[in-house]
């Protein structure tokens, strides 16, 4: 049997770190969907002013009658929930990452556990990114779509007697990432196309795979100790491409998302990006991996 | 087998606690490995579990290497920590999860020591006592059927007669293919069952044999008069006279006590 990796044994593995962290995934993602919907709902509630029926339509903001109906459209809203979610969100779900790392019993568990440490890491990285990232776009949709369910009840409610006396109801725009792509794309003045939507996936990515080296570091208060070093590094790897004139765009890893969004496939500074990118998530990769094999209790 | 030649090991920026260390255990043996607190017992385990580095040396548990954690290597190998802890889950959820990582898992056997240990299948970990999670961990470890078995301070935590169970379901599961590793400081709970010694202080061996060869090596009686005691390699005082070990000298063989035997060689080494 192959010691690096066997698919069979990789399920199983997989199989267990499910069936006995599912409560701690759980309770992730309905930590998520709480914290989306209740964002989303607090600024529409802001923002309620906006909502005022009858207005003069001068952008997508404002209502526009259509077949007798208010319809709004809150997309900057949720742009500003995601952008807030995704830097708070998904950060903190990859900083979670290899919760059985904590103490001397818990780690003993994990190591001796028969899966190869490519197996138990790769696991890791998929679980925390992949898998996170795209349940966290699933709940990020379905509690904002609530959030928006909810709220037009409470305006209808809110503004009953204009609605009955002009016999129109008040539709807000469900949430859609088409939606939000094209808000994007708008308010850049930039086309996301195929290469810049795989940049934005791909940054996430290499985001979270840096994050899970840097916690291989730390034992106890991992969580904490990662965001530090994180920061510090992010601010000083940024310092010294500020300083020696050189374009953001060489870091994907920023925490400014305008810069990974402002990303134009076709010059040589996007190249550059994609190149610094790959070899950083690379070096992140081997270091993980080498942490996780070099882990002793 | 386990074959451990000139191993160095300290923690960091500690003296060594192995320094040239060496030890070979055959197959099928009952191992007990006896010690004052701090001897290194428990970094020993660790060692051949491949939880801990060597600085030096080689260490092969059947033919790996423990600190390369190759899966095949970590598949035959069961390790009961003094401390541990167990996920939030029933019994039976957590083997469903459990099994198919042990190729070897006998569910049949699992059954069998928890019907033994008291235990159901519906029970939640978490809501156990240290006791029976402790005979949980003991059950799931055996039903694995790995080559090689290590439990340390296994009987801490269990009441009289969980310790007495242990030691019939420990018998009862163990075969010839297999090596199990008892760390303890308590060694009366184990004298019945294992069939090797070996005494660690400060980082070496200072004693390590069959229990063949101590029952032809020495004797062990309890005189009552303190002329002869005295006359013995060592003895003790007891309520019920001076239990004392003397050198054979091809006489008939008596039971090895081993916690005079322990204290004997720990006082001698000293």
């Amino acid at each position: 049997m192959n010691q690096f990796f066997n698919i069979k044994r990789f399920a199983n593995y997989a199989a267990y770190d499910v069936r006995t962290n599912y409560k701690r995934y759980l309770i992730a993602a309905a930590i998520g969907f709480i914290v989306v919907f209740v964002t989303s709902y607090l600024l529409f509630e802001i923002d309620l002013t906006r909502f005022r029926p009858l207005e003069v339509a001068k952008n997508y903001d404002t209502p526009i009658l259509i077949t007798g109906n208010f319809f709004y459209r809150i997309v900057d809203i949720s742009f500003i929930v995601l952008a807030f979610s995704v830097s708070i969100l998904y950060p903190a779900f990859v900083l979670l990452s290899f919760p059985t790392l904590k103490n001397n019993n818990t780690t003993m568990n994990y190591l001796l556990l028969p899966a190869s440490v490519f197996e138990k890491f790769l696991l890791e990285v998929f679980i925390r990114t992949i898998v996170g990232f795209g349940l966290f776009l699933l709940i990020f949709d379905s509690a904002s779509n609530l959030a928006i369910s909810v709220f037009e009840l409470r305006i209808n409610a809110k503004y009953a007697d204009i609605v009955a006396l002009h016999q129109h109801r008040i539709f807000i725009d469900a949430f859609t990432y088409n939606q939000m792509r094209n808000y994007i794309a708008n308010d850049l003045g930039n086309d996301l196309n195929l290469p810049s939507n795989f940049n934005l996936l791909w940054s996430f990515m290499a985001w979270g795979i840096m994050i899970m080296a840097v916690r291989l570091f730390f034992k106890r208060f991992a969580f904490i100790k990662t965001l530090i070093t994180i920061v510090v590094f992010t601010t000083i790897i940024s310092s010294i491409i500020r300083h020696f004139g050189l374009n953001e765009d060489l870091i994907l890893l920023s925490w400014n998302p305008e810069g990974i969004f402002s990303i134009d496939s076709n010059d040589k500074v996007s190249f550059l990006a994609y190149l610094s990118s790959i070899l950083q998530t690379l070096f992140f990769l081997f270091l993980g991996y080498y942490l996780l094999k070099k882990k002793h209790v | 087998m386990i074959d451990i030649q000139n191993i160095t090991f300290s923690y960091k920026k500690k003296t060594p606690l192995f320094e040239k260390f060496s030890l070979s255990i055959a197959n099928g043996s009952i191992v007990g490995l006896l010690g004052k607190n701090g001897a290194g017992k428990t970094t020993l385990l660790k060692l051949i579990a491949g939880l801990l580095p060597t600085q030096s040396g080689t260490i092969q548990v059947n033919g790996f290497m423990p600190a390369d954690r190759k899966p095949t290597f970590l598949a035959d190998i069961s390790f009961i920590p003094e401390e541990f802890s167990l996920p939030q889950l029933s019994i039976s959820a957590y083997v469903a999860a459990l099994r198919p990582l042990y190729p070897n898992f006998d569910n049949e056997k699992l059954n069998n020591i928890l019907t033994e240990f008291e235990l159901q299948h519906s029970d939640k970990l978490h809501k156990l006592s240290h006791g029976q999670r402790k005979k949980f961990l003991i059950a799931s470890a055996l039903s694995c059927n790995s080559k090689m078995l290590i439990l340390d301070e296994p009987t801490n935590g269990l009441d009289i007669p969980s310790k007495s169970l242990f030691r019939k379901v420990l018998v009862s599961s163990v075969t010839n293919e297999q090596i199990v590793l008892i760390s303890t400081h308590q060694v009366k709970d184990i004298d019945s069952i294992i069939d090797t010694v070996v005494v660690l202080d400060k980082g070496k061996t200072i004693f390590a044999d069959t229990f063949e060869n101590i029952s032809r090596d020495y004797r062990f009686e309890t005189v009552n008069d303190f002329q002869t005691a005295e006359n013995a390699l060592y003895f003790e005082k007891r309520f019920n006279g001076y239990p004392c070990i003397s050198s054979a000298n091809n006489d008939k063989e008596t039971n090895v006590d081993i916690e005079l035997l322990f204290n004997y060689l720990t006082t001698k080494k000293s």
